[in-house]
C-alpha cells in the first residue's frame, strides 16, 4: 500500500476529526541545557509521525513529554477533554527484565481490563512473535538474547498493551534492514486496522523517508520541519 | 489479589532483597509484639544474685517442691530455686579435670538435686543459721549437705555502664536498631520494586502500582506475622501495634513520589 492510498483510507474513515496531543510553545530544560525550545505540534489519531534529528536534538525528550514522564517548563501539552491518552513505549534502553525470559517479559503487558482472558492474550502474543520471528526464542533469558531479539521483544510488549499511541525511540537501531521493514509493516497494519498512532524517533532520516508518514525534524531542541516525508 | 500476586512475583524476582525484607518485617513484628520478653532478656534481675544465699544438695527421695514451699513461707527467705538434675550433672561434668575420677563417679551415682536459698539482706547471722537448721530438720540430716552462707558484693555500676544501659533500654535499643535495618531493607527492596512496578504501570492501564503492590504485600506480611504471634502469645500490645502501623505509614512515603525507571547494577 503506497502513501497516497494510505492517506486516502484514513481520510475516508474520518479519523482526523480531533487531535490526540497538541503542543503549544513547549520548552523543556535540564538545568542549563535546553532540550526543547518553543515546540508547536499537533498529533492526530491514526497518524504515523517520524521524529528525526541528530543525537541530542530532543527526540527522546519529546517522546518522554508525550508519555507524561516529563513536564514542560513553558507552554502546554493539551490532550482532548484533558483525558489521559494511553501510550506505550519502546524505550531506547529497552527496559526489559534481564533475568526473565522473553515470554515472561511479554506477559508484563497482560491487562485483564483489555483482554477477555489469558488465552486471547497468548494468541495475540504468538501471532506477533510468529511474524517477527521470536516464536522459537521465547524461553531464552533476556540477558542471553542478542540486540535484535531484545528490540523485537520490546516492540511486541508495547503492541500487546493495545495503546492509543505507540512511542518508539530508535526501534530499529539493532535491526537489519529486512527486520526493520517487517517491523514497519506490522506497525502499518496496526495503524490502518486498529487506528494506532505511531510516533517513531530516529536519527536515520534516509530510513524513515522510505515509509509513508509525517516527519518532524528537530535540531538543537527546535522544530525545523514538519510535513510529509516525500517533501523533505 | 492482583497486587498481592505481583508482590510474590517480585519476591521471586529479587530474591535476596525481597526475602530479607519479609524476614526483617517478621522479626520486627515479633520483637514488637513480645517486647516484655525482650525486656526480660536484657534485664539484670534473675541473672545475678545480689542477696546472701546458700546452696544445698538434697537426695532425690525427698519431695523438693514441698521443701521449697515450706522454706518460702519463712520470714527472711526471699527466693528458693531448685536446679534440674541435668544441670547438676552438667556442673559435675565441668569438674572432671579438677576432681579424682573415683570421687566424680561416686558423686554422679548419687541421685541428688541442688537447691539455692536466697535470704533477705537485713537478716542477722543468727536468723540465717536458724533457716539452715530448719532446712536440715525438714529434709533429714543424712539427706542433705549445706554450704556456708555466701555474701556476694552488691554490683555498683556507673551511670553509663553498658550492662545498666541494656538493663534499662535494651528492648528499645534492639527495636530501634531493627527499625533502622528494616527501613534500609525496605529502601533497598523499593528500588527493585520501583522498576518492576514502572513496567506494569507503563504497559497496563494502572496507576500507583508500586504503592499498591508494596502496601498489599507489607500489610499481609505484618498481619500474618501478628496472627502467628498472637497464637503463641495472645497478649494485645496496643502501643507496639500502633508503632508498627506508624512504620508502615512512613514506609509508604517512599512510593508516594512519581516512579522513574532506574538502571540497577
Amino acid at each position: 500500500m503506497n502513501q497516497e492510498n494510505l492517506l486516502n483510507l484514513k481520510s475516508s474513515k474520518g479519523l482526523r476529526n480531533t487531535f490526540l496531543f497538541h503542543l503549544e510553545g513547549v520548552s523543556v530544560n535540564f538545568g542549563t541545557v535546553h532540550a526543547l525550545k518553543n515546540v508547536n505540534l499537533t498529533i492526530n489519531p491514526g497518524e504515523v509521525l517520524f521524529i528525526t534529528g541528530k543525537s541530542g536534538a530532543g527526540k527522546t525528550t519529546l517522546l518522554n513529554l508525550l508519555a507524561g514522564d516529563l513536564n514542560s517548563k513553558a507552554g502546554k501539552v493539551i490532550s482532548p477533554d484533558h483525558k489521559t491518552v494511553f501510550t506505550s513505549q519502546v524505550f531506547q534502553d529497552l527496559r526489559l527484565m534481564e533475568n526473565k525470559s522473553c515470554e515472561e517479559n511479554l506477559w508484563v503487558s497482560y491487562d485483564p481490563k483489555i483482554y477477555k482472558n489469558k488465552n486471547e492474550y497468548h494468541q495475540d502474543m504468538m501471532e506477533l512473535c510468529n511474524v517477527l520471528g521470536v516464536k522459537d526464542f521465547l524461553s531464552i533469558k533476556m540477558k542471553d538474547a542478542n540486540g535484535g531479539l531484545k528490540q523485537k521483544v520490546a516492540m511486541i510488549r508495547a503492541l500487546l498493551s493495545k495503546p492509543q499511541v505507540l512511542l518508539a525511540d530508535e526501534p530499529t537501531a539493532a535491526l537489519d534492514k529486512e527486520s526493520a521493514m517487517k517491523l514497519f509493516e506490522i506497525l502499518n497494519f496496526y495503524n490502518v486496522r486498529r487506528n494506532l498512532t505511531v510516533v517513531w524517533a530516529s536519527h536515520n532520516r534516509d530510513l524513515v523517508k522510505q515509509f509513508p508518514g509525517k516527519i518532524v525534524h528537530l535540531d538543537g531542541g527546535k522544530l525545523i520541519y514538519s510535513g510529509h516525508a516525500c517533501f523533505i | 489479589m492482583f497486587y498481592l500476586n505481583h508482590f510474590l512475583k517480585s519476591l521471586t524476582s529479587f530474591k535476596l532483597n525481597g526475602l530479607l525484607f519479609v524476614l526483617l518485617t517478621v522479626i520486627l513484628t515479633t520483637a514488637l509484639h513480645n517486647r516484655s520478653y525482650v525486656q526480660k532478656l536484657f534485664s539484670l534481675a534473675n541473672k545475678t544474685i545480689t542477696r546472701p544465699y546458700f546452696n544445698a544438695l538434697v537426695t532425690n527421695d525427698v519431695n523438693l517442691n514441698t521443701v521449697a514451699r515450706k522454706l518460702k513461707k519463712l520470714p527472711g527467705v526471699e527466693a528458693v530455686t531448685i536446679k534440674k538434675v541435668n544441670d547438676v550433672k552438667d556442673e559435675l561434668g565441668s569438674l572432671k579435670g579438677e576432681l579424682d575420677t573415683d570421687v566424680l563417679n561416686s558423686l554422679v551415682n548419687i541421685n541428688y538435686t541442688s537447691l539455692t536459698v536466697e535470704l533477705g539482706r537485713s537478716l542477722q547471722a543468727r536468723s540465717q543459721s536458724l533457716i539452715r537448721e530448719y532446712l536440715t530438720r525438714l529434709v533429714g540430716k543424712d539427706s542433705i549437705t549445706i554450704s556456708d552462707i555466701k555474701k556476694p558484693k552488691i554490683l555498683k555500676m556507673k551511670k553509663n555502664d553498658p550492662y545498666l544501659f541494656l538493663n534499662n533500654w535494651g528492648d528499645l535499643y534492639l527495636i530501634g536498631l531493627l527499625t533502622v535495618i528494616w527501613f534500609a531493607s525496605c529502601f533497598s527492596f523499593s528500588k527493585y520494586l520501583n522498576n518492576y512496578s514502572y513496567l506494569i504501570e507503563k504497559f497496563q492501564r494502572k496507576k500507583k502500582v508500586g504503592l499498591k503492590i508494596f502496601s498489599f504485600g507489607l500489610v499481609t506480611t505484618v498481619t500474618a506475622s501478628l496472627l502467628g504471634n498472637l497464637y503463641f502469645n495472645p497478649k494485645v500490645a496496643i502501643i507496639e501495634w500502633l508503632f508498627m502501623i506508624t512504620l508502615i505509614g512512613f514506609s509508604l512515603i517512599i512510593f508516594k513520589q512519581k516512579m522513574e525507571y532506574k538502571k540497577l547494577v
